[in-house]
């Protein structure tokens, strides 16, 4: 390959990586997390309530208890999502009729109920961790904050592609090649190269598919301007799209029996209950009924039907025996992104690649700042900005994520703006954090410092579980419920690995400065550079 | 740095977007096939523009690059547009 070309690319790869790094860590990290979240949104509830033993309800009368004493929109819609195995409550949407005086234009409520007893546990957002921690993900909780990721992962989708043109001479030839007698930063190299190489299938499809969720926005604007002529209704209907809007004719009727019905037809023919039911004017005669799920036991087999409840009349249908190429193919592409066709031990494998990708995105920074220190012409000012951003967005990224966890489990439910407190924490852990990186110059130390800190947030944490809610987790355990069991688990993992490293760091930082005779001058040198300096 | 970049984001998904709708007037599928399709490489066809931008010696070369492609491109944009 030209060697121009090579160089030109390695510039746009280094310079872009280093930009993107801080909010790559955060979609990666997030997104590893995030394979846990339905068990993280159990170890919220499931301490505050155990879902009851026993037959469970008819949507139609989880539909009647979710909309009895609240001004329910029958003009808008009513959602319910069907309890599974991962998360064994319904959530139902309902929509509202806003009172004239309404301080707050949220027109609809968010409900967790018992699908057994029909009991209102919470609001959804209540305990909105898992939820926060997905968000992160793919939008960081601001607004237009998908169109930012959807940026990040172009430019990671292009690290990566120039990162094979980079490498393709080595690419097989030194596939196990792992030095470790090298200098620091053939070290980190080799760790960079090794890391891309093996998380590369993973890494392109998580590229491609995040791109698309996020940036198809794009080709769907210049898609219905040429193709469509300006209609995106037509486009959209191409897509496999289908959306209702009935018009009210504001004559009462009773349609909670056609709801049953139709559930009970959708499991004959398609071997379990829809994932999601929205009615649409429930409670009119012009009322609809949405379900879409999937059929049992395929890998990608999408249904979407849709029905009126006065006559039964089928309006519209996405079934395994009449797909929809669009359809199918965006569902492979989510259920690929989100690994969950297979069990607990495929999203573990997902979580490995996930973390290995966090320390691609670190040891890529380090690799810079160590190629810099070397260049004589380099600026200490930019290796300690990117020392700094480096520490911050990744330690203090981790370490926040633990503090909201332990807000997650020590705020009371009930308390007002539960939610935004906890987010709360969240923001301000990581915003003293990023400010301590900038202005702590021994980052060794702090390190260390940090390790040792998220490993006793989260011991706190598991501690807290058991002092606050100790009957509820063994009744929780003895119906058959491991979530909490098992997140606690998971954290408790983290708090070993976060202390074995933080004290091999300890140990390591302590033979080199032995080897190198210790002096305070030496030692003051050592705390002012950088990261990965020993 | 900046300018290869402007030519790469801009001048790229000009090229993966004109591309694009030159394959669905030509590709002899369904249409939600060809829209499938299109979704799967309208952003390699685009990193692969970025590819070819920060390749280039400046922006001004970057953006020469992009712009004869997409003039090509967009003509038979043009052409498929009216017939």
């Amino acid at each position: 390959m030209n060697k121009q070309f090579l160089k030109h690319l390695t510039e746009a790869h280094s310079w872009l990586g280093l930009i993107i790094s801080g909010l790559l860590f955060i979609v990666f990290f997030m997104g590893s997390i995030s394979l846990f979240r339905s068990e993280i949104y159990l170890w919220s509830v499931l301490p505050h309530h155990t879902p009851a033993q026993g037959e469970v309800l008819s949507p139609s009368e989880i539909m009647k208890l979710a909309i009895e004493d609240r001004s329910f929109n029958a003009k808008e819609h009513l959602t319910l999502v069907s309890p599974t195995a991962e998360i064994p409550f319904y959530k139902v949407y309902v929509d509202i009729v806003l009172a004239e005086d309404a301080t707050t234009d949220i027109d609809y409520v968010s409900l967790l109920m018992d699908p057994v007893s029909g009991e209102i546990v919470a609001n959804i957002d209540d305990f909105y961790l898992a939820e926060f921690i997905y968000q992160l993900h793919y939008n960081l909780n601001i607004p237009n904050g998908g169109y930012i990721i959807g940026f990040v992962t172009l430019f990671f989708l292009f690290a990566l592609v120039s990162g094979i043109f980079i490498h393709a001479r080595k690419l097989f030839r030194q596939f196990f090649l792992y030095r470790t007698n090298e200098g620091k930063r053939d070290q980190l190299l080799t760790m960079h190269n090794v890391i891309g190489v093996m998380t590369l299938p993973f890494t392109l499809m998580y590229a491609i598919t995040g791109l698309i969720f996020n940036l198809v926005i794009i080709y769907q604007i210049a898609f219905a301007l040429v193709l469509y002529k300006g209609d995106q209704q037509a486009l959209l209907v191409d897509a496999g799209y289908t959306q209702q809007m009935p018009e009210w004719l504001d004559k009462p009727l009773d349609t909670s029996a056609e709801v049953d019905t139709l559930v009970a037809q959708y499991v004959a023919a398609f071997g379990q209950p829809p994932r999601v039911l929205r009615a649409y004017n429930y409670g009119d005669t012009s009322a609809l009924l949405h379900m879409i799920g999937d059929e049992a036991g395929k890998f990608v087999s999408p249904v979407e039907q849709v029905f009126a409840l006065d006559d039964g009349e089928t309006l519209f249908s996405t079934t395994p025996e009449s797909p929809n190429s669009m359809t199918t193919g965006r569902i492979v592409l989510s259920t690929l992104h989100f690994g969950d066709y297979a069990g607990m031990d495929l999203r573990l494998i997902y979580l490995l690649l996930g973390m290995g990708v966090c320390v691609l995105i670190v040891s890529g920074n380090l690799v810079w700042v160590e190629k810099r220190m070397q260049q004589r012409k380099s600026s200490p000012k930019s290796i300690a900005l990117v020392n700094s951003m480096t520490l911050g967005s990744t330690m203090g990224v981790i370490l926040a994520t633990a503090m909201a966890f332990l807000f997650e489990r020590i705020l009371p439910l009930g308390m007002a703006g539960r939610d935004e407190s906890m987010m709360a924490s969240f923001v301000a852990s990581l915003g003293l954090y990023l400010l301590l990186a900038w202005l702590v110059s021994d980052k060794r130390k702090m390190l260390f410092i940090s390790l040792i800190a998220t490993a006793c947030i989260l011991l706190t944490t598991i501690l807290a579980d058991w002092v606050l809610f100790h009957e509820q987790i063994v009744t929780a355990l003895n119906a058959g419920f491991l979530a909490v069991a098992g997140v606690q688990i998971g954290l408790a993992i983290t708090v070993v690995l976060f202390v074995t490293v933080a004290f091999s760091l300890f140990n390591k930082h302590k033979s080199d400065v032995h080897d190198s005779g210790f002096s305070p001058e030496r030692n003051k040198s050592l705390a002012d550079e950088a990261l990965t300096q020993s | 740095m900046w300018p290869k970049t402007f030519a790469a984001i801009f001048g790229g998904c000009l090229i993966s977007i004109s591309v694009m709708l030159n394959l669905n007037y030509l590709l002899p599928l369904d249409v939600d096939t060809r829209l499938f399709v299109g979704l799967l490489m309208a952003f390699p066809l685009w990193i692969g523009a970025m590819i070819w931008c920060y390749a280039s010696d400046s922006g001004w070369h970057a953006w020469r690059r992009c712009g004869g492609l997409l003039l090509v491109s967009i003509g038979f944009n043009t052409l498929f547009f009216f017939s």
